[in-house]
C-alpha cells in the first residue's frame, strides 16, 4: 500500500471526484424517473390512472431486472435463495440505498433490509403519494421473483413487511423458498466436462 | 436396400489407415457405405420465403462430394406456415407442397455426388420465431438470452397441428427424394422443449415426469413414421446432457430414458450431442479439448441397440476412427470441420491430411447465423461462396512474378492460391520459420495451440503448389530492384508498439510476443496494456501460471476483434483467473512500481505492478511507398494493412490471390 502511495496520484481525490459523478447520476436517474412518469401521465389520462402506469412501468423494469439476475443464479446451488437476497442488495445500493441481507430461521428464509433509501425523498420533490412508492417498489421485486420462479422452476415468494415511506424507519422484505425438485435434482450429478472419463 | 458404393475404399491410403471409418452400416433398412456423416447445418444461404437458392445448393453439393458415399444431411427445414418454427431467416421451409421442388434440388444434388441425402425436420421451439413477435414452446418460461423472442405456450391444438405438421413435412422431404429421414430435438430446439424439465411445466400428458415429457417426440416420430412408411430409415438428433443444471434442467439419467423412448417409438439411429445454446458451459469451442464429449456416445451405446453418431468436437479422423473400433460410435458425425473444409473426409480416404483446412472452433459460423447474416466460415473464404465463379481458383490468364514480403497466415494464403493459379510466387520471411503471429499466439492456453494447424495447413499447399520460400532473407529496397517482380504483396504483419505514457522504456515493459515464446522474465504482478486478442492471450497465459494479472484496454469492450460467439469464453476465463479488466483506459505512467491507469472521464487509478507488457499493434508497411514509385502492382493485406484477427489475414489472402 505504501509503495501505491508513493506514484503520483492521489487515490482520495480521485474517489471523491467519482462518487460525486456517481451520485449525481443516480440522482439523474430518479429525477428522469419522475419526469417520464409525470409526461405519460399527462400523456394518459384520462383513460389510465398514475398508479397503473406507474405499477406497469415498473413491471417492464422488473422483467429486465430479472434477467440480469437469471445469469448470477444456479438453482443446483444451495445458496440459490441468499444470491437472490444479495441479488437485490447490489441492485439498491447501486442506486444509491443502503441494503444487507439478513439470515432467517433456516436457509429457506432470508430478509433483506433497507435502512436508507433516497427514492421517497424525490417522490415528495415530484408530488407523489409515498404509498405509490411503496406499490411501485413491491411491482418491481414481485416481477423479479415471478420470473425468477417461471425460469428455474422454483417457488420463491417475497413479501414486503415494512417500508420507509410508510413511515416504519427501514423497509423490510422477506424472501422464503418452498423446496422443488429442480432445487435437488442436480445435487451431485457429473455433467461438468471432466468428471467422467472414458 | 442398399446404397451402392462409388468408391472402392480399400484402394485408398485412408480406407486402409481407418478402416473402421470405411465400412458399411446399416441404418434401418439401407447400408450406408462408411461412416461419415455431414450434420445438418443452417447457413442462411436461402430466401427470406424458404426457398432454396444456388448459393445453398452449391454449399451442399461439396459437401455431399465431400463425405464420399456417407450421409449428407440438409439443414433443418422449419414446417408451418406461420414461421413459430423459422429459428434462422435463411432456412429452409417445407410446409407446402410448392418447395418440393427446391427441396429435390438438394436431393438431386447429394446423390448426383454420390452420397447418401437425409432430410432434417427442425421446429426450433423455443429459439424460432425469427419473424414473428413471439415463438412458442410447451410453456411460457421466460428467454435468458436477449436474441430470442418471448415464449407462447403450446395448446394441445397447437401440440397437434405441429405433429401433423411434421409428418406433412416428412412427406415432403421423400417426395423431393431423400432417403433417410432426421428429426432434430437438440440444443433448445422445439422436442428439446417438450422433453426439458426446464422448459416443460405442463400439468398435461406432454408434461409431468421424464415420461410425459417424451410424449411429443414419441407422437412425432409415429406421426413421421406413417407419413413416410416402414423403409426410409429415421434418425433423431437429442440431448445426453443439456447442461442446464443451473436452471433445472433434465439430468443425464432422463435423458438416456429419452433416447430408449425415442428407440421404441421406432427411430433406427441415434445422434447423439450435448449442451443447448442457453448453456453456460462451453461445449464446441476450442477450449474443449478433442473427443472430450465421446463418454456420451459411449452412454448413448449402453442405453440403446440402434446406431449411435456423435459430432461435437471430433475434429480428426483417428478419434472416431478408435471409438468405432471400441464399440463406443457407429457413426462420426461433423458439420464444422466441413465448413471449414468441404472435402475434409475425402481428403482423409486419398491420404492428404495435411491438405485439410483446419477448424478453429471459433463459432464465427454461429455468430453471422444469430445476426440473421450469411454463414461465413473464419478460415474458409470460399465458404456461402461455393455457386459464385469469381470466388475460385481459376488459371491466371497471365504467369506473373509475385513477390510476397511475410510468410504469416495472409501472406501464405495468398501465395499457395496465387502459385496454384499458375504464378511464380515467392514468399520472403525475415525469420528462419513460417508462421507469423500465429507461432506465438498458439501459446496462448485454452486451445489456442489449435491454431498453428493453419500454418500446417499453408505449409503443405504452398509445397504442392510449388511455392518458393526465402526463409531468414529481409527484404530490402535494394532486393526489391534485383528483383523485379510484377507484384509485391505486403503481408509483413503488424508490429507491437509501446505506448505514449511516461515510463514505457523502462526495464520492466516487455513485449507479448517475447513473452508468449518465453524470451522475457515475468514477475507476479503484470499490467498488459492491449485488450485486444493478443492482450487477453497473454494476460490467459500468465494467470494461468500464477500471476496477478490486470488488463488495460483502450476499447470500450475486451475482445473486441473476437468474434460474438466466441468472446464471452475468454470472459469468463479472464474472470475465473481473476484478471482485473480496465476498460475505455489507457496508461498514464509507468514506474517501478507500476502503472497509473486512466479512465476516459479522467479518473486515475493507481495499479501495483512488476512487469508492463504491451499488445497493442501498428501495422508494418516500410517498403508501401517504395514499391509505389517504383510502379509496381501492390497489395497490402492482413495486419499490415490493419491489425486485425487471423480470419481477416486468411480472408484478405485468398481474396487477392484469386485476383492477382
Amino acid at each position: 500500500m505504501k509503495e501505491v502511495m508513493a506514484m503520483p496520484v492521489n487515490p482520495e481525490k480521485e474517489i471523491r471526484t467519482l462518487m460525486k459523478k456517481f451520485e449525481a447520476l443516480q440522482n439523474i436517474n430518479r429525477a428522469t424517473w419522475y419526469e417520464w412518469r409525470q409526461a405519460a401521465i399527462e400523456c394518459a389520462q384520462p383513460k389510465y390512472k398514475p398508479i397503473d402506469l406507474v405499477l406497469k412501468a415498473w413491471e417492464v423494469v422488473g422483467h429486465d431486472t430479472a434477467k440480469a439476475y437469471f445469469n448470477m443464479l444456479d438453482v443446483s446451488k444451495p445458496t440459490f435463495l441468499e444470491d437472490i437476497a444479495k441479488c437485490i442488495v447490489m441492485s439498491s445500493t447501486m442506486m444509491g440505498e443502503t441494503a444487507v441481507v439478513k439470515k432467517g430461521e433456516n436457509e429457506n428464509e432470508y430478509f433483506v433490509q433497507w435502512d436508507r433509501c433516497p427514492w421517497p425523498e424525490f417522490a415528495r420533490r415530484y408530488g407523489v403519494p409515498m404509498e405509490e412508492d411503496v406499490l411501485g417498489c413491491d411491482k418491481w421485486f414481485q416481477t423479479v421473483i415471478e420470473d425468477i420462479n417461471q425460469l428455474f422452476n422454483t417457488k420463491v415468494k417475497l413479501e414486503t413487511q415494512k417500508a420507509i415511506p410508510r413511515g416504519d424507519g427501514c423497509c423490510l422484505r422477506r424472501l422464503t423458498i418452498e423446496p422443488t425438485q429442480s432445487m435437488t435434482k442436480h445435487k451431485g450429478a457429473k455433467q461438468v466436462l471432466g468428471d467422467v472419463k472414458i | 436396400m442398399s446404397q451402392k458404393p462409388k468408391w472402392d475404399y480399400n484402394k485408398f491410403p485412408g480406407g486402409k489407415k481407418y478402416p473402421n471409418l470405411f465400412k458399411p452400416i446399416k441404418i434401418g433398412k439401407l447400408t450406408i457405405p462408411n461412416r461419415i456423416k455431414y450434420a445438418a447445418t443452417e447457413d442462411n444461404l436461402n430466401g427470406r420465403d424458404g426457398f432454396v437458392k444456388d448459393a445453398g445448393l452449391e454449399y451442399m453439393r461439396l459437401r455431399a462430394r465431400g463425405v464420399v458415399g456417407g450421409i449428407c444431411t440438409i439443414q433443418g427445414v422449419y414446417m408451418d406456415p406461420e414461421g413459430f418454427g423459422q429459428g434462422y431467416v435463411g432456412q429452409a421451409a417445407a410446409w407446402d407442397d410448392k418447395f418440393i421442388p427446391g427441396l429435390k434440388s438438394l436431393a438431386d444434388a447429394i446423390h448426383e455426388e454420390g452420397a447418401v441425402s437425409n432430410y432434417q425436420l427442425m421446429h426450433c421451439g423455443r429459439v424460432g420465431g425469427v419473424e414473428t413477435p413471439v415463438c412458442v414452446g410447451p410453456s411460457a418460461i421466460p428467454q435468458r438470452l436477449r436474441v430470442f423472442r418471448p415464449v407462447k405456450e403450446m395448446t394441445k391444438d397447437d401440440i397437434k397441428t405441429c405433429i401433423k405438421e411434421h409428418a406433412d413435412a416428412a412427406r415432403r422431404g421423400i417426395d423431393a427424394g431423400f432417403q433417410i429421414m432426421e428429426i432434430s430435438g437438440i440444443v433448445g430446439y422445439l422436442i428439446s422443449n417438450f422433453l426439458s424439465s426446464y422448459t416443460n411445466r405442463r400439468k398435461d400428458e406432454y408434461g409431468g415426469d421424464i415420461e410425459g415429457r417424451c410424449t411429443f417426440m414419441v407422437e412425432t416420430i409415429h406421426a413421421v413414421r406413417d407419413a413416410i412408411g416402414d423403409d426410409i430409415p429415421t434418425v433423431i438428433r437429442l440431448c445426453a446432457e443439456e447442461l442446464l443444471n443451473d436452471v433445472g434442467g433434465n439430468t443425464p439419467e432422463e435423458s438416456m430414458v429419452t433416447y430408449k423412448k425415442a428407440e421404441e417409438a421406432g427411430i433406427d439411429c441415434l445422434s447423439v450431442t450435448q449442451g443447448w445454446q442457453e448453456s453456460i458451459v462451453p461445449v464446441i469451442s476450442r477450449d474443449i479439448p478433442q473427443g472430450s464429449w465421446l463418454y456420451n456416445a459411449k452412454r448413448a451405446k449402453e442405453a440403446v441397440k440402434i446406431p449411435v453418431s456423435m459430432a461435437y468436437r471430433l475434429f480428426t479422423p483417428d478419434l472416431p476412427d478408435k471409438a468405432i473400433a471400441d464399440g463406443i460410435l457407429d457413426i462420426w458425425e461433423m458439420c464444422r470441420p466441413m465448413i471449414a473444409d468441404p472435402l475434409m473426409p475425402k481428403k482423409v480416404l486419398e491420404g492428404c491430411e495435411q491438405e485439410i483446412r483446419p477448424c478453429v472452433a471459433c463459432n464465427l459460423c454461429l455468430a453471422r447465423l444469430f445476426r440473421d447474416a450469411p454463414m461465413t466460415c473464419y478460415v474458409n473464404p470460399v465458404c456461402a461462396h461455393e455457386a459464385d465463379p469469381d470466388w475460385q481458383i481459376k488459371p491466371a490468364s497471365m504467369q506473373k512474378n509475385v513477390m510476397i514480403i511475410g510468410g504469416g497466415p495472409a501472406g501464405l494464403e495468398c501465395a499457395y492460391v496465387a502459385a496454384e493459379r499458375g504464378h511464380d510466387v515467392h514468399v520472403y520471411e525475415s525469420k528462419k520459420e513460417l508462421g507469423g503471429q500465429i507461432t506465438p499466439a498458439s501459446k496462448a492456453p485454452y486451445g489456442d495451440e489449435e491454431l498453428y494447424g493453419m500454418i500446417e495447413y499453408h505449409k503443405a499447399m504452398c509445397e504442392k503448389a510449388g511455392v518458393n520460400f526465402h526463409l531468414g532473407e529481409t527484404v530490402t529496397t535494394e532486393l526489391i530492384d534485383d528483383e523485379l517482380p510484377d507484384v509485391v504483396v505486403l503481408a509483413a504483419g503488424a508490429e507491437f508498439i509501446k505506448g505514449d505514457a511516461k515510463g514505457f522504456d523502462g526495464p520492466n515493459v516487455m513485449c507479448a510476443t517475447d513473452v508468449l515464446q518465453e524470451k522475457a522474465k515475468v514477475s507476479d504482478k503484470v499490467v498488459v496494456w492491449g485488450g485486444k486478442k493478443p492482450g487477453i492471450g497473454v494476460a490467459l497465459y500468465l494467470a494461468e501460471r500464477g500471476k496477478k494479472v490486470t488488463l488495460v484496454s483502450r476499447d470500450r469492450k475486451v475482445g473486441k476483434d473476437v468474434n460474438p460467439s466466441y468472446i464471452w469464453r475468454y470472459i469468463k476465463k479472464l474472470n475465473e483467473k481473476r484478471v482485473t479488466t480496465y476498460k475505455e483506459c489507457d496508461l498514464e505512467e509507468i514506474t517501478d512500481k507500476g502503472v497509473i491507469v486512466r479512465n476516459h472521464y479522467g479518473t486515475r487509478i493507481p495499479v501495483e505492478a512488476d512487469t508492463v507488457i504491451y499488445a497493442e499493434r501498428t501495422p508494418r508497411q516500410e517498403l508501401k511507398d517504395f514499391v509505389k514509385e517504383q510502379n509496381i502492382e501492390l497489395h497490402i493485406i492482413g495486419d499490415a494493412l490493419v491489425p486485425r484477427a487471423l480470419s481477416n489475414a486468411l480472408h484478405d489472402g485468398y481474396r487477392t490471390g484469386i485476383r492477382l
